[in-house]
């Protein structure tokens, strides 16, 4: 079924992500080294009183008195075998907290973003069957909002107006204190609501453009045309004949901007008290938590280049022109 | 003589640019948003009325007023002054760090592209690794690190903004590089320098301007981002900061905390995008 090189063309891809990954954590051995405290500090975190034992286990731990080359490898060893380190704060280790931390978030994200792709095309597809109608140009000011807004901004905003204003939503949390009369479901889910929303709506922007622009090229194409003059009826040409070949470029593009959207995540996990990756690097900022910053900075860059891996090995799968790059 | 003639022709390409741009009725109203926050930010000395840094100069949350035209926060700060000065530090920080990753991005690219073979693969795969790291959480990380002064946010964010230009720029050069004007001035025995300088730089200028455009309206938030979540510093009145202490007392709803500075945000990148997808939009 597969055109050959296939399996070729997935080894060439993920050797290619092994610079990136070693890339990243260079950055964070280079960082170590070059703030402005004492390395071994930097692996414990500005925790205030530290007893002189465990920083010098620390020392000893990372190989802090040899030399630099030395280090780096101890170091690369110890990301590569999970070991993100040990957060003085939270009294876990890293990888522990993030792990723990991982379930709302990916609630959260994958929320938005099938949200932001649903509503995206849909809404694309109805703009590009009458461009510049009303409801189009009507679209396209919203979609401007949407992708200059920041998430930041619009997150207060909706807080404050849909929570604290109307009182239709509860402000923050993932499931209300105290306990909730109706079932957990629904607790969680009007909860979602809002942060889902807002972190859905730059991307939602971003998928609608997408999506308009391709399948207004898609329908100027000769064999829309033709179909027409077959006498199809409207509903089987756009989703039939155009939308499967418009929506490659949003495939691709919101494939990537899965990975992105954990970054965009800090800020309203902030603002709605989420639970989630989010605010943990939001508290760890605060705290000056190191260890947990570092940690969760190696996961996310490795959920953005898997999540970009995927997308060129689907793309691969789809379209086997590809491969021969 | 030549001067004269350059210039001629050089005014002549603006005004025919313009009536194309004058067209796009989004791109003019970017411009006027645009041009509304500038002058806001020109004139803030003289027409602000209390030093922005000030606490105290007003009640604690008084309501906008004659005295006090937008309100004052929770330290009895102005909020009108504080509002025109975060027009300038929006506009400088955005300045200031799209033109670090163009200088960045630009050079990275034109080297790439107008080189090629290794150079270029070396160059293409730098570029794609810092794309795929997560530009406002390196940031993040930086400035907690490093602590967030204005310059060191400025440089942080300006240090990784150059990706998206340097490869707009790599392909540019890739493509004029084979053109007839290039092949000539390597024949007429010019140097590497003048020909990626003189000849393909100023000729691929504009979609290099089109991408540091998008680049500055992302450099402008993710600053509101970082002064959103405290990490920049305290004293500088940023909108994004000034969101963020308003969040701290939403329950309070002293509306006139947040929504001014909520309001020129939106207005400014709205209108920097704007003018970029009308600028896209002329060049395609």
């Amino acid at each position: 079924m597969y055109a050959p090189g296939l399996k070729t063309y997935i080894i060439k891809r993920l050797l290619s992500a092994l610079p990136t990954i070693l890339v990243v954590i260079v950055i964070n051995f280079a960082l170590i080294h070059a703030a402005p405290y004492d390395p071994a500090l930097m692996l414990v975190g500005e925790a205030g009183y530290v007893s002189k034992e465990y920083v010098a286990r620390i020392r000893a731990e990372y190989g802090l008195d040899k030399s630099l080359p030395e280090q780096l490898l101890v170091y690369i060893l110890k990301v590569v075998n999970a070991d993100f380190g040990y957060s003085y704060f939270h009294g876990e280790p890293v990888l522990r907290i993030i792990a723990q931390a991982i379930p709302a978030t990916l609630l959260l994200m994958a929320t938005a973003f099938t949200i932001a792709i649903l509503i995206g095309i849909v809404f694309g597809i109805f703009s590009a069957r009458k461009p510049n109608s009303m409801t189009d140009i009507l679209f396209g000011i919203l979609s401007t909002a949407g992708y200059s807004m920041p998430r930041f901004l619009l997150a207060t905003l909706v807080l404050w107006m849909f929570s604290l204003n109307l009182g239709w939503f509860p402000s923050g949390g993932v499931r209300t204190v105290g306990g909730y009369s109706g079932s957990d479901v629904v607790d969680v889910l009007t909860h979602l609501c809002l942060p889902a929303l807002t972190l859905a709506t730059y991307d939602l922007a971003l998928v609608y453009r997408l999506t308009r622009t391709s399948m207004l090229d898609t329908l100027a194409k000769d064999y829309i045309i033709t179909a027409r003059s077959k006498g199809l009826s409207e509903k089987t040409v756009l989703f039939k004949h155009a939308l499967r070949n418009a929506i490659a470029p949003v495939v691709t593009t919101s494939g990537v901007r899965f990975g992105l959207l954990l970054a965009g995540a800090v800020t309203t996990e902030t603002v709605f008290n989420w639970p989630g990756m989010g605010r943990l690097i939001y508290e760890a900022t605060l705290l000056g938590d190191y260890p947990l910053l570092m940690g969760t900075f190696v996961v996310i860059c490795m959920t953005v280049i898997i999540s970009n891996l995927l997308v060129d090995i689907i793309y691969g799968i789809l379209d086997p022109r590809v491969r021969l790059k | 003589m030549l001067s004269k003639n350059l210039i001629i022709s050089f005014v002549g390409d603006m005004s025919r640019f313009w009536r194309r741009y004058k067209k796009n009725r989004g791109g003019v109203v970017g411009l006027l948003f645009l041009a509304f926050v500038v002058i806001l930010a020109i004139a803030a000395p003289a027409i602000s009325t209390y030093d922005p840094t000030k606490t105290g100069v007003g009640g604690i949350f008084a309501e906008p007023s004659s005295t006090h035209l937008l309100g004052t926060d929770h330290l009895g700060r102005d909020i009108y002054s504080r509002l025109l000065v975060g027009a300038r530090v929006a506009l400088l920080v955005s300045f200031l760090a799209a033109g670090i990753s163009a200088v960045i991005g630009s050079v990275v690219g034109a080297i790439g592209g107008y080189f090629g073979g290794i150079v270029d693969h070396l160059l293409s795969k730098v570029t794609e690794i810092f794309q795929v790291i997560p530009m406002f959480f390196l940031a993040l990380l930086l400035l907690t690190i490093f602590g967030g002064s204005q310059w060191i946010v400025i440089s942080t964010i300006g240090v990784l903004g150059w990706p998206s230009i340097a490869r707009v720029t790599r392909g540019e050069f890739i493509r004029e590089r084979e053109k007839e004007y290039v092949q000539a001035a390597f024949a007429l025995g010019a140097s590497n320098l003048d020909i990626a300088l003189f000849e393909i730089f100023l000729n691929v200028l504009p979609p290099i301007i089109i991408s540091t455009c998008f680049v500055m309206s992302s450099a402008m938030l993710t600053e509101a981002a970082l002064s959103f979540l405290g990490i920049s510093d305290p004293s500088i009145p940023s909108w994004g900061r000034m969101i963020g202490d308003a969040r701290l007392f939403l329950f309070r709803d002293v509306w006139w905390v947040l929504l001014p500075p909520a309001l020129m945000l939106c207005i400014t990148t709205i209108g920097i995008n704007l003018i970029g997808d009308a600028l896209n939009r002329i060049i395609r």
